[in-house]
Parts: C-alpha cells; sequence; structure tokens
C-alpha cells in the first residue's frame, strides 16, 4: 500500500503519461520518476489501463 | 419529461446480475432509457429537496414499482440460472433504500446511496454464498441456484480491491463504485462530488485500471 504522497504521484504521472501520444516520450517521462516504487506502480496501471 | 431515479436503479440491478461482465467488460449500467419512467416520479425528484416526509416516502415507493417492474420483465430475458433472483434482489435494495433515513438531496444523491446498498447486498449475498450459508440476506436469496461460486468469488475480489483502492484514495473509489454499482453518468458523478467532468473521467481511468489489475490475478 502506498502512502498517500506517493499515490498521488502515481496518480500524476499515470495521466501525464497517457497524455503523450509518443511511445519513446512516454518511455522517457516514466524513466525520468526517480521513485521505483512509484515508477512501478505507475507501470503496472498502465499495462492494465492498455490491457482491453 | 425528466427520468425517474427508478430507472438506473432497476438497470443497475440487472447489470449486476451479470456482475462479472459487468466489471471485466467495463460497461457502466445499462442504458436509462429501456422503460419508461412512472409520469411524476421525475418531477417529484426535481424538487427533491421541497419534499416533505411523505412525499420522499411516495418517491421511494415509486422506486420500488420500477424495480419490480423491470425484476419481472428480466426474469422473462434472463437466463434461468442467475444465483440473484432480480426480484430479490429488487426486494432486498428496497428494504434498505427505505432504512435510509435521507435526507437526498437530489437524484445525484438517492442513486449514490442506491450504489453503496447495492454493492453491500451483493457483497452479503456473495460472503454467504461462499461460506455455506444463508444467513445475512433478509428475504429470499435462499431461493438461489447452485453453480455461480466463482462469480460470488469474483465480487469479493472486487469488494476487496475496492475497499484498498478507498485506502489509496476515497474518491477514486467512490467514482468507481457509482460508475459500477450505481449507474451514475460520470456528469452526474461530478456534481454529486463537486469536481469537474475532466477530474472524474481521469479518475475513471485509473480506477478502472487498478480494479482491472487487482481482478486479473
Amino acid at each position: 500500500m502506498l502512502s498517500s504522497a506517493r499515490w498521488a504521484q502515481v496518480e500524476a504521472l499515470f495521466h501525464a503519461v497517457l497524455a503523450l501520444e509518443d511511445d519513446a516520450a512516454r518511455a522517457a517521462l516514466l524513466a525520468a520518476c526517480e521513485d521505483p516504487e512509484v515508477r512501478a506502480e505507475t507501470l503496472s496501471l498502465l499495462q492494465a489501463d492498455a490491457d482491453d | 419529461m425528466a427520468r425517474g431515479p427508478e430507472i438506473p436503479i432497476v438497470g443497475v440491478l440487472i447489470r449486476l446480475a451479470i456482475l462479472r461482465a459487468a466489471v471485466l467488460g467495463w460497461e457502466t449500467a445499462m442504458p436509462l432509457n429501456e422503460v419508461s419512467p412512472e409520469a411524476d416520479t421525475g418531477a417529484l425528484l426535481a424538487r427533491w429537496a421541497d419534499c416533505d416526509a411523505q412525499q420522499q416516502a411516495q418517491v421511494i415507493e415509486q422506486v420500488y414499482a420500477g424495480l419490480r417492474q423491470l425484476a419481472a420483465r428480466s426474469l422473462r430475458n434472463e437466463r434461468a440460472d442467475h444465483t440473484l433472483r432480480p426480484t430479490d434482489l429488487a426486494n432486498e435494495a428496497y428494504l434498505r433504500l427505505r432504512e435510509c433515513a435521507g435526507p437526498f438531496h437530489d437524484r445525484a444523491h438517492l442513486l449514490a446511496i442506491a450504489a453503496l446498498l447495492m454493492r453491500r447486498i451483493l457483497v452479503d449475498h456473495a460472503r454467504a454464498r461462499l461460506a455455506g450459508k444463508r444467513n445475512g440476506l433478509h428475504v429470499t436469496l435462499d431461493t438461489l441456484s447452485a453453480g455461480a461460486a466463482p462469480d460470488s468469488s469474483d465480487l469479493l475480489a472486487l469488494d476487496t480491491a475496492l475497499t484498498a483502492l478507498r485506502v489509496q484514495n476515497r474518491r477514486h473509489a467512490e467514482v468507481l463504485e457509482m460508475t459500477v454499482f450505481g449507474g451514475l453518468s460520470q456528469p452526474e458523478i461530478a456534481q454529486l462530488l463537486g469536481v469537474s467532468l475532466g477530474t472524474i473521467e481521469r479518475d475513471l481511468r485509473l480506477a478502472r485500471a487498478y480494479l482491472k489489475r487487482a481482478l486479473a490475478c
């Protein structure tokens, strides 16, 4: 369970990545996240989102 | 003519009978225009805030009439092996709705409460089924047929995931509850929570991803 501050970071990163259309830009934005836990959680949610 | 509250509530009852599809397929409640609303329910709800207790009771009676009407229809149209008979669910929802003293501020508020009731009823039911018990429900849910244990498990997994999401961010869980269990539209949820439509759209997308991941495990 993430702290609320970290969950807020996940939320912001999730939507920021979705707002980008370019895969490389998305990857770069994710890579720029320095918190590995936030990055992993966001990536996992993005995969679930894309998995339709 | 405004739509009466019974339609989305009834719609979600039917949806909930096929909850697995509703959740995993990420559909919201059924279209709200499949049953003609009772004429004065919408008008009553439009001035809900001004209604006295007797008038509010009248609205709830009409909600129940709508529940029963669509429950009967669904029994003809739906598979016979649903574990939750719509009539039973309608009865239970109605009983619990009546126990809510209110006041309901408006239609969206009423539906939001109904959404929570639906979730509670179904979760209770799923727990009872998995436990092999028949207690915990007020009416005739013990008439259920066998064979839907996977659905019960899914429902409990859904409940667990929603509860976990609520810990992370209460609004994210609520938006999803109101959508999946309550059949509220995104503008209705935005109005109810006092946030922008864009916020609701983003919340819903994140919450769906969270739940999808949880249910895929």
